[in-house]
């Protein structure tokens, strides 16, 4: 089995923290997000992820983290958001050009799964395989491809539907056995984006599809909001110091709080911030926001924001 | 500013002198007739003019009347020029009397009031007009990023391609990203993740944010630390209603809201 991580989407909503990193690599915890995805695949299994032109580089520099693990990384010629792949085109184009010839793992890169991964691979049984999970709310189901269960398998799959039939969503988490690579291959020709419709074409192909159904933590990282919320949960009412941090004067911490490398904090209240490498903070009250690398804020009272890399900013 | 507006704008202040200048001997030669009258020596009259223009001159700065954003047509700017002749009608009173220690025909006055608000008037219409036509021809104009594609940031392309504002829009960023290609002729060039490469692409001046409030704390950043002049109207902060002006409050910025828009809000 290979495993194939999609990373090759320009994050636009995510903006500025997807400025100059792909939404895989945004941080998570204490590591990228990826490396959570990465961590949990068995060593034995090859990882090919899948990523664009302008992200290239930094890929490369996380990978240098994983040297004992089987991991590739295969770049898509797309330099824009305009141009871009699509899932499915990309998933399409790492299957033709690395030539696989055997069961697929398919992950989404800015997904975070709680599950054992190695429970999810024994449940494939040489049928697709997708993991699902029971979000418990109808109107939050219409934004996901919606899973309608009979007996462990699929009866009906809904893109993104207008009246979901069901409250179980289908995660970016899937295994293809080898017979059904040329099927998305060729379904990829026509709806280059559209991923969930594979599942639909198998299903009218008699195809049965297995679910995998899970309860753990299941986070799909797709607004501002999406990934506070991620960090909100696995890091919890801690605070995280990565490193050598710097605190001066009265700081008060309150909820989850992550401070990278060389971070320094000087009489501030920061409240379920995330704060990474080389930022300088002064007399600020932050609740809720993102501080990308290099910042360095002062005086400054501020309320859900994602702050640029390299922003200076004093009142 | 941009250097070809600057120069336009010293053209513009130069021929005012002129036309205040213009607008007293003009005012002289009406009452006493087109002589150069013994009892009341022209030259005595012109040097108290040519010393009043240059600080009429300073006034239209101090009340903003030279601001390249004044509404020129409009009923404002009338108010504003009038206050400028009547300053200039005052300030040479104060000066003959105070210089020559006698008074003249106050008729002189009314016809140099009416000429300085006339010929200054027609002369700042004009002038708009010439702006235009610089602006058709790209020369001193603002080249203008416009962050959004809603309803607003339609309206403001609309109104500044119909008025050939120097505030010419030249690209714009859909915060959100919808299907449009084209606001008005403009290109909507992709999502936020294209924002320095856009200002580098097209050598932006101004931004003008009509949407994604959350990112206006980067843009702003961004802008002030590039020199670029950033704009964002107040519905974008989500006041819709009333009146909306600056106020310092002990020193410190705010915007006013206020119900009505009383007559005298409308002096400067």
């Amino acid at each position: 089995m290979k495993c194939i991580i999609l990373a090759g989407g320009f994050a636009t909503r995510l903006w500025p923290l997807t400025e100059n990193k792909a939404k895989p690599l945004l941080h998570l915890k204490d590591k990228p997000l990826i490396s959570h995805i990465v961590e949990k695949i068995p060593n034995d299994i090859e990882i090919i992820i899948s990523t664009n032109a302008v992200f290239e580089e930094e890929f490369k520099e996380w990978k240098k983290g994983y040297s004992d693990r089987n991991v590739k990384i295969l770049i898509e010629d797309s330099a824009s958001d305009e141009f871009k792949k699509g899932a499915l085109g990309a998933t399409a184009f790492v299957i033709e050009e690395e030539k696989i010839d055997e069961s697929l793992m398919l992950l989404a890169g800015d997904n975070y799964f709680g599950f054992d991964m190695q429970d999810f691979i024994d449940k494939f049984d040489e049928n697709p395989l997708l993991a699902a999970y029971d979000i418990k709310d109808l109107n939050q189901a219409k934004k996901f491809g919606v899973v309608v269960q009979r007996e462990g398998h699929v009866y009906e799959f809904q893109e993104k539907p207008d009246n979901p039939k069901s409250t179980l969503v289908s995660t970016g988490c899937y295994i293809f056995p080898k017979r059904n690579l040329p099927d998305i291959v060729n379904y990829a020709k026509q709806h280059n984006d559209d991923l969930g419709g594979i599942f639909e074409y198998l299903l009218k192909k008699g195809e049965p599809i297995k679910v995998f159904r899970f309860d753990e933590k299941w986070i799909d990282i797709g607004s501002f909001d999406a990934y506070l919320k991620a960090n909100r949960e696995l890091i919890g009412n801690h605070i995280i110091k990565k490193g050598e941090v710097k605190e001066e004067g009265d700081n008060k911490y309150i909820g989850s709080v992550y401070l990278g490398e060389n971070v320094t904090i000087k009489d501030s209240t920061l409240d379920n911030v995330v704060v990474l490498k080389n930022c300088y903070i002064d007399n600020c009250v932050i609740r809720n926001c993102v501080i990308d690398e290099n910042c360095t804020l002062k005086n400054l009272d501020l309320s859900r924001k994602m702050i640029r890399q390299g922003s200076e900013i004093t009142k | 500013m941009k250097k070809q507006l600057i120069y336009l704008k010293i053209l513009q202040i130069v021929v005012d002198g002129i036309l205040i200048l213009g607008a007293f001997a003009l005012a002289y030669f009406l009452r006493i007739g087109f002589y150069f009258s013994s009892d009341f020596p022209f030259n005595e009259f012109f040097l108290i003019a040519a010393i009043t223009m240059p600080i009429t001159l300073l006034y239209m700065f101090f009340i903003r009347a030279y601001k390249m954003s004044q509404q020129v047509i409009s009923f404002r700017h009338i108010q504003r020029l009038t206050f400028v002749a009547l300053e200039n009608i005052f300030v040479f009173m104060i000066l003959y009397y105070f210089t020559f220690r006698e008074f003249f025909s106050r008729l002189i006055l009314i016809y140099a009031f009416l000429l300085t608000l006339v010929l200054t008037y027609t002369w700042h219409v004009v002038f708009r007009w010439i702006l235009k036509k610089a602006s058709e021809r790209e020369i001193g104009v603002y080249r203008t990023l416009i962050i959004g594609s809603n309803r607003p940031s339609e309206h403001i392309i609309r109104m500044l391609i119909r008025s050939k504002s120097h505030i010419k829009p030249v690209a714009v960023i859909d915060a959100h990203g919808s299907s449009k290609k084209m606001i008005h002729g403009i290109p909507v060039v992709g999502k936020m993740n294209l924002f320095e490469k856009t200002i580098a692409d097209h050598d932006i001046d101004i931004i003008l944010q009509v949407d994604n409030l959350e990112q206006s704390l980067n843009i702003i950043n961004y802008a002030l630390s590039n020199n670029i002049k950033y704009f964002m109207p107040p519905e974008l902060l989500g006041i819709f209603q009333g009146n909306q002006i600056l106020e310092e409050v002990e020193g410190m910025p705010f915007l006013k809201v206020h119900k009505d828009r009383k007559w005298w809000h409308s002096i400067w």
